[in-house]
């Protein structure tokens, strides 16, 4: 006991042990992403070399492509479904059916489909044993032209009873999950049915892609045409943070086969290990992740051989909230998913009986997902009080702080590399510099705001029992400018 | 210098944190600034490599497409084919012409048909671009090698098949996908034949760009197809399968029933079709005698041959009874298959027994709201 015996009182120890840990946490935090980019870039590399001379129009002529069922949960979308549902019929594949799921809008969304596509109600008993809200009406085209498409109507259920529906009702051994109001590359359905069809030995269980944002993008016919970086500054924090977490996370975690989450807005399921696993848990408000956890348990309990795939392709480009209050909604609801999806299931937790995800992904998700912005938070609060105590030596916080912003910098420059040397889709030099800014800033005002929303998320989790959703206010995407209303 | 020793100096009289954080500060700025050169310079060389291929293209391409669309003599083609040369030694090395050349020949390549596409092999040919790409494919990483056969195999420069030939069991997956693909195309038949010994487990993707390209040999290689259903490689027996279900070989559908237990659930499924395609209506007991140990997807399949096969309805009794009492996905694949077999007014008729969700599947099928 010799060598405790110090100058230092209690409150100096509970200091030394808090900075301690802290230090520990931020260097495991450092390396984590130095490993990300690693594999990041190992996959990029595998990718693009796999995929180059990849002839995917073998697909659209094939008679052995398998068919796919699109699900499109709609909830008061009357400005847009019209529009989306022709974007989604045009997709190139050649069999597939699109399924649009009317979650009890409270606006004209059904009128405005069935007066658009000229739908009848037709008697339809879903297979699926999905428990959902009841279906009132199953509607398809008396027009052969949309013989694809068929419109559920049922009663309002939230996001993840809608899609428990729409699987219900599918008739495809392979389902994409979107959001109605995404705009979807044309070629998206072959490039995310590859790796289904291209593995051999190992069950393609899912694939996700990667979402980018389509404010202020050109949009003509339902596709991208031009793509520009949104204008307003939230736009832009998130554009960059985008390509952070597709670029460098998901890529990395597609690599190692870790992957836990599949963006609720596009994502290819394998039909029959989703009805078996029970479909999405409509209880909680982050589906996605949720649902991919539960395949890859239900995978991992009963000997399946199976690989979640990731494709860094954009396949898919989605409007993002350019409000704080909006997106503080946004995040907070993120944070609660990802905290209910934990506790869901806490049981993979370091449990080497779940391999891969027990001992490395999942606690990643606990520890630097979910822990990460609280422990900021009370790092910062910490500091703070130590400051006012006089117990913080400045010199050496600055010289902390800089290495951690240079650290965030490093990071956001590297993002910007991998997306210049996979994808180039920011190929106007002021993009690129605005990009630069962003980096530099972020740390300052975004970030800041993230980790308080994300710490009102627990907040809200834990003590309010909040669990809804919250509303997300759409400006609607730019048209070309030729079609612009001439000024006045 | 002496600011730089001073530096270091004050650098070692701090204590063990400081130079801990200072070290890793310093690496972080000189990486955040070797990252931000490397982004700079990554962005000229993309604009610069696409500027130079577009002024490539740019020269060559009225060459090209006069050599193609209008009628040359012998002489006047050979000298554009040295114009041709000239360009392209001249940028040769500065700017991967070659590689630039060979993608904007394959795109050419496979939006033309007829002479236009016969001219742009033999451009290819005269350009002795073939040599190069052998070597690409003797000496290149995989992904060369696997860029060389698709451009063998684009220009049908068939004098290379046995080369190509060598690559069909390669242990890089794309290797020997693209040379399966290959030697098809350039060896037809000849290439059919050396199917057969492949160890490697085919991907379905990989069956079915090979299904597209043997479609168009036909009956030719119909006994080698035949041989694939005895390999040891269970993918080739659901190549052959697929491709007697494309085909329409109902010569194969003696081989076939031995398939319908195999351990192998595709191959099952498979065969469950195959016998629905090409069989008759002796084989359905064999797939009733199946269908209680099959699993779900097997037993779609098997409901759906059965309404294939069942023409004088004498699996319809076993049919009615899987619309009353099977899941809902099981009884909608049999109420289709009766469907097949009898008339509107008998599903009618045969509805009014049911319950109330069991009436909307004959329903869903008499619409034909599938």
């Amino acid at each position: 006991m010799e060598q405790f015996d110090t100058d230092l009182n209690v409150g100096d120890w509970v200091f030394l042990t808090l900075v301690g840990i802290l230090f520990v946490y931020t260097v495991t935090v450092m390396l984590s992403y130095i490993f990300l980019a690693i594999f990041s870039n190992l996959q990029a590399r595998i990718y693009i070399q796999r995929n180059k001379y990849a002839k995917y129009d073998l697909l659209l002529k094939s008679s052995v492509a398998p068919s796919v069922s699109v699900l499109a949960p709609a909830f008061n979308e009357e400005a847009s479904i019209v529009e989306n549902i022709r974007s989604l019929l045009s997709l190139k594949y050649p069999k597939y059916q699109v399924v649009v799921v009317n979650d009890g809008s409270k606006d004209s969304t059904l009128q405005q489909c069935i007066d658009a596509y000229n739908l009848e109600p037709i008697p339809f008993q879903p297979t699926g044993n999905l428990e959902c809200k009841p279906i009132r009406n199953v509607y398809r085209s008396k027009n052969p032209a949309f013989k694809k498409l068929l419109v559920v109507d049922k009663e309002n259920g939230g996001k993840a009873d809608a899609l428990n529906a729409g699987l219900n009702v599918a008739q495809s051994p392979y389902v994409m999950n979107i959001d109605v109001d995404c705009i979807l590359e044309r070629d998206c359905l072959q490039k995310l049915m590859k790796p289904f069809l291209e593995e051999t030995g190992t069950r393609v269980i899912a694939t996700g892609g990667v979402i980018r944002i389509a404010n202020n993008c050109e949009v003509e016919g339902g596709s991208i045409t031009k793509v520009r970086l949104p204008q307003t500054l939230i736009g832009k924090f998130q554009t960059l943070e985008y390509l952070r977490a597709f670029l460098l996370g998901r890529m990395a975690w597609g690599y190692l086969d870790g992957l836990l989450l599949i963006s609720g807005a596009l994502g290819v399921f394998d039909r029959e290990i989703v009805m078996k696993c029970g479909g999405y848990y409509a209880a909680t408000v982050g589906e996605d992740m949720e649902l991919v956890v539960r395949m890859r348990r239900y995978a991992r309990e009963h000997g399946i051989k199976y690989k979640v795939e990731f494709i860094p392709d954009p396949l898919c480009w989605t409007e993002v909230p350019e409000s704080w209050n909006v997106l503080y909604r946004q995040r907070n609801r993120w944070t609660r998913g990802t905290i209910e999806t934990v506790l869901l299931h806490k049981k993979l937790f370091f449990n080497p009986r779940y391999g891969k995800i027990g001992l490395l992904s999942f606690p990643y998700w606990v520890f630097f997902e979910w822990f990460a912005p609280v422990i900021e938070f009370f790092g910062t609060i910490f500091f703070i009080i130590y400051a006012f105590l006089g117990l913080v030596n400045f010199q050496f916080f600055i010289m902390l702080f800089s290495m951690v912003y240079l650290f965030s910098i490093t990071i956001s420059m590297y993002t910007l590399f991998m997306e210049d040397l996979t994808f180039f889709r920011y190929r106007q030099k002021k993009d690129f510099r605005r990009l630069m800014m962003m980096a530099f800033i972020e740390p300052f005002v975004f970030h800041p705001f993230v980790v308080w929303s994300a710490v009102k998320g627990n907040w809200d989790y834990f003590f309010e029992g909040k669990k809804q959703w919250g509303a997300m206010k759409r400006v609607g995407f730019q048209k070309p400018k030729e079609e612009e209303a001439p000024k006045s | 210098m002496q600011m730089i020793t001073n530096w270091w100096d004050s650098f070692l009289e701090k204590d063990l944190r400081f130079q801990v954080v200072i070290a890793f500060s310093v690496i972080l700025l000189i990486v955040s600034i070797a990252l931000f050169i490397i982004v700079l310079r990554l962005r000229a060389r993309k604009s610069r490599a696409d500027r130079k291929a577009s002024e490539l293209i740019d020269q060559i391409e009225p060459i090209i497409l006069s050599l193609i669309y209008e009628e040359e003599d012998e002489v006047d083609w050979d000298h554009e084919i040295v114009n041709l040369r000239n360009i392209l030694t001249f940028s040769m090395y500065e700017f991967h012409s070659y590689a630039r050349l060979s993608d904007y020949l394959i795109q050419l390549h496979k939006q033309l048909e007829g002479d236009s596409a016969k001219k742009i092999e033999r451009i290819y040919r005269d350009l002795e671009m073939p040599p190069m790409t052998l070597k690409l494919l003797k000496d290149g990483k995989w992904h060369h090698k696997v860029k060389a056969i698709s451009a063998l195999s684009e220009f049908r420069i068939k004098n290379y098949l046995f080369e190509v030939i060598q690559y069909m069991d390669h242990p890089q997956r794309l290797v020997r996908d693209e040379a399966q693909f290959g030697a098809i195309v350039l060896g037809g038949k000849r290439a059919t034949g050396s199917i057969v010994k492949l160890n490697y487990e085919m991907s379905k993707w990989q069956q079915l760009r090979l299904i597209e390209q043997c479609a168009q040999l036909d009956d030719e290689i119909k006994s080698d197809v035949l041989s694939w259903m005895n390999s040891q490689n269970e993918s080739l027996i659901e190549l052959a399968l697929r491709m007697c279900i494309r085909m329409g070989w109902y010569e194969a559908i003696e081989n076939i029933p031995r398939f319908i237990s195999h351990k192998r659930e595709e191959i099952r499924l498979l065969s469950v079709e195959a016998i629905g395609e090409l069989g008759s209506a002796d084989l359905i007991s064999e797939l009733l005698h199946r269908f209680e140990v099959e699993s779900r997807k097997v037993q779609i399949r098997t409901l759906m041959a059965i309404g294939e096969l069942d023409a004088d309805g004498r699996a319809s009794d076993f049919l009615r009874g899987q619309i009353m009492y099977a899941d809902y996905e099981v009884a909608l694949a049999a109420a289709h298959a009766l469907y097949e077999t009898t008339s509107d007014d008998e599903m009618r008729e045969f509805s009014a027994r049911l319950e109330e969700d069991r009436v909307v599947l004959i329903e869903q099928v008499l619409y034909g709201a599938v």
